[in-house]
């Protein structure tokens, strides 16, 4: 069942734009990402399960002067480009992970235009494949809040790097059909190395890593179900350079 | 409704306040040229959505590809394939229906080529409240002189497309023949003398048991395009750099398209066999359609660009014609929004 609200909120999300000394703009719009994701649970039902990351994200990642801003839909659009085999009942798992739609917002500190570092706020809607999920646009979603910081700098006139560590807290009363009392905690640190290739424009290839603890009620059964995901990415995209 | 009107009067008596105290701004021009362009933009389309009559919708990624060769030509290509169409079986092993795919590829030449000053529109802030579960949004801005170039274009290009298309909604007739090509039997889809067992959609919102097929067309198209150029950057006191850039297509295109045709269904019929079958609709095919279409993007910058379409694909003609001159099963809305890549390619026009 394809989700109305979140096509709706993709195309409304579409229209977000983007403006241009310090910093960059990594576009993974899309972007391309390789890994893999764990997911270990107590719940004999449901057991240990592990799949492949998601191919396609949608995710920009940018700092300018001092304010450090990020926009990620990487879960939803993986989602959406698989409604076609998702029809089709090829889908053996969802890889669904990560945000349907989530934002930071950040502010630097430092002087001249080597080195930023500061705080940064995050909200969002997220989603993870708790339920073992067949369905992409199904999978447990959930609401995030958290804060974290980070730290930018610019190595020679080629390459710019950046590094964020956060905390977030994740809850949903009703996660999907097979989810409810959604509540947990997780971390995150990503890493971003841009390389200028050709005028103002290049590469930008972003490690990251989520530990992401969950604690929710698996189809409607008295005890609840305490589960761990681990994600492990590698995500390659576009970077314009200020 | 009276809600509407009190709201308008106070929109007004807002807009007069706000015009007795205006005040006076100062600016410098920091750029004010058309010509500093890229004339060579290469964009990847990680969405675009097609809402239609044929099928309803379909969603995916796309390509494009534009050259503004000086002063005289423009080149374009554009590919769109889906990765959500509806009605698109997958796993049908009979392979009835098509995926959304679309390709296309024009030539435009100038016609008209001026370089006019115009009076456009900066604006310096803006703030949004909401009050009465109304929202109201407070512009500021100011009028500048700048140099805009219009340019007017002749084209034309050819395009293939494939789509899934609902049989039971746009064929609502007794008018959809399959013929059996091993037989020769022809029967309509309504009275199905080969009983065959015909295959209803049955997938996630597809779940509304219509049958489903595929069909491909492949047109020429001409039409005028009309592309407007303007870089005008200001620094205003109190504001710092405000802008108004635009680079921008509007696009009327006729369509003749000679291939319309509906793809071949597989199916098992009561005896058991497996049989192919050449569909045709006899109500008859409308060859002729039309389009407009806006397309947006910064001059000089990398960004986002948008794209809106509409029109009337060339298609099968309504069902019980006498009752309806249009088939709006043929029309349809597009939008697309791409991450595009601008870059100066020789032979670029520069200013007389």
């Amino acid at each position: 069942m394809i989700n109305k609200k979140l096509l709706i909120a993709l195309l409304a999300f579409l229209s977000v734009g983007m403006y241009a000394q310090v910093g960059f703009n990594c576009q993974f719009v899309p972007g391309l990402q390789v890994g893999s994701v764990k997911v270990k649970t107590d719940n004999t039902r449901l057991k240990d399960y592990k799949f492949g990351a998601a191919l396609p994200i949608f995710m920009i990642d940018r700092i300018k002067t001092k304010w450090y801003t990020n926009l990620e839909m990487n879960a939803l659009y993986y989602a959406t480009t698989q409604v076609n085999n998702v029809n089709a009942g090829k889908v053996k798992i969802a890889k669904t992970e990560g945000a349907y739609i989530a934002g930071r917002l950040g502010y630097g500190f430092g002087k001249g235009d080597a080195m930023r570092v500061g705080p940064n706020i995050n909200l969002g809607w997220g989603a993870s494949n708790l339920d073992s999920s067949k369905r992409t646009l199904n999978v447990p979603s959930y609401y995030t809040i958290g804060g974290g910081v980070f730290f930018y700098q610019k190595i020679g006139s080629r390459i710019r790097a950046m590094a964020k560590v956060g905390y977030e807290k994740y809850k949903n009363k009703s996660a999907n059909d097979n989810v409810k009392g959604l509540s947990g905690s997780g971390i995150y640190m990503e890493g971003t190395v841009a390389y200028n290739v050709y005028q103002k424009f290049g590469l930008a290839v972003m490690p990251a890593f989520y530990s992401k603890k969950f604690s929710y009620n698996y189809g409607g059964e008295a005890v609840s179900t305490n589960a761990k995901v681990r994600s492990l990415f590698l995500r390659i995209g576009f970077v314009k350079f200020f | 409704m009276k809600k509407i009107f009190y709201s308008a009067i106070i929109l007004m008596a807002v807009s007069f306040g706000a015009g007795l105290k205006a005040q006076s701004v100062t600016y410098r021009v920091q750029k004010d040229d058309p010509y500093d362009v890229k004339n060579l933009t290469v964009a990847v389309d990680p969405l675009f959505f097609d809402l239609n009559g044929e099928n309803g919708y379909a969603f995916g990624w796309g390509a494009r590809a534009n050259w503004l060769m000086g002063k005289r030509l423009d080149i374009n290509f554009d590919m769109r394939t889906g990765f959500g169409t509806q009605g698109y079986n997958k796993s049908d092993k009979f392979n009835n229906t098509r995926n959304y795919f679309y390709t296309e590829g024009s030539l435009a030449l100038t016609l008209s080529h001026k370089t006019r000053s115009n009076n456009v529109r900066v604006i310096l802030s803006q703030s949004s409240y909401s009050s009465g579960g109304y929202t109201y949004t407070n512009t500021k801005s100011i009028t500048v002189p700048a140099e805009s170039r219009h340019i007017v274009a002749l084209r034309g290009g050819m395009y293939q497309m494939t789509n899934s298309i609902n049989m039971t909604k746009v064929f609502d007739d007794s008018l959809l023949m399959f013929t059996n090509k091993s037989t020769g039997t022809e029967f309509s889809m309504q009275n199905n003398s080969d009983t065959i067992a015909f295959i209803p959609n049955t997938m996630g919102r597809n779940g509304n048991g219509d049958l489903y097929g595929g069909y491909a067309s492949t047109a020429i198209f001409a039409g005028f395009n009309f592309k407007t150029i303007r870089q005008l950057i200001i620094d205003v006191d109190g504001y710092g750099l405000r802008s108004n850039q635009v680079y921008s297509d509007f696009y009327v295109d006729c369509i003749f398209s000679p291939v319309i045709a509906l793809k071949n269904y597989k199916a098992v019929a009561k005896n058991g066999k497996e049989y192919e079958y050449d569909l045709k609709y006899e109500g008859g095919k409308r060859a002729i359609g039309w389009r407009a279409g806006w397309y947006f993007r910064k001059p000089k910058d990398q960004g986002f660009s948008y794209r809106w379409e509409f029109g009337q694909r060339p298609g099968f003609k309504s069902y019980n014609p006498e009752k309806k001159s249009i088939n709006f099963r043929n029309w349809y809305t597009m939008l697309t929004f791409g991450l595009y890549i601008p870059l100066k390619v020789k032979p670029i026009a520069t200013e007389d």
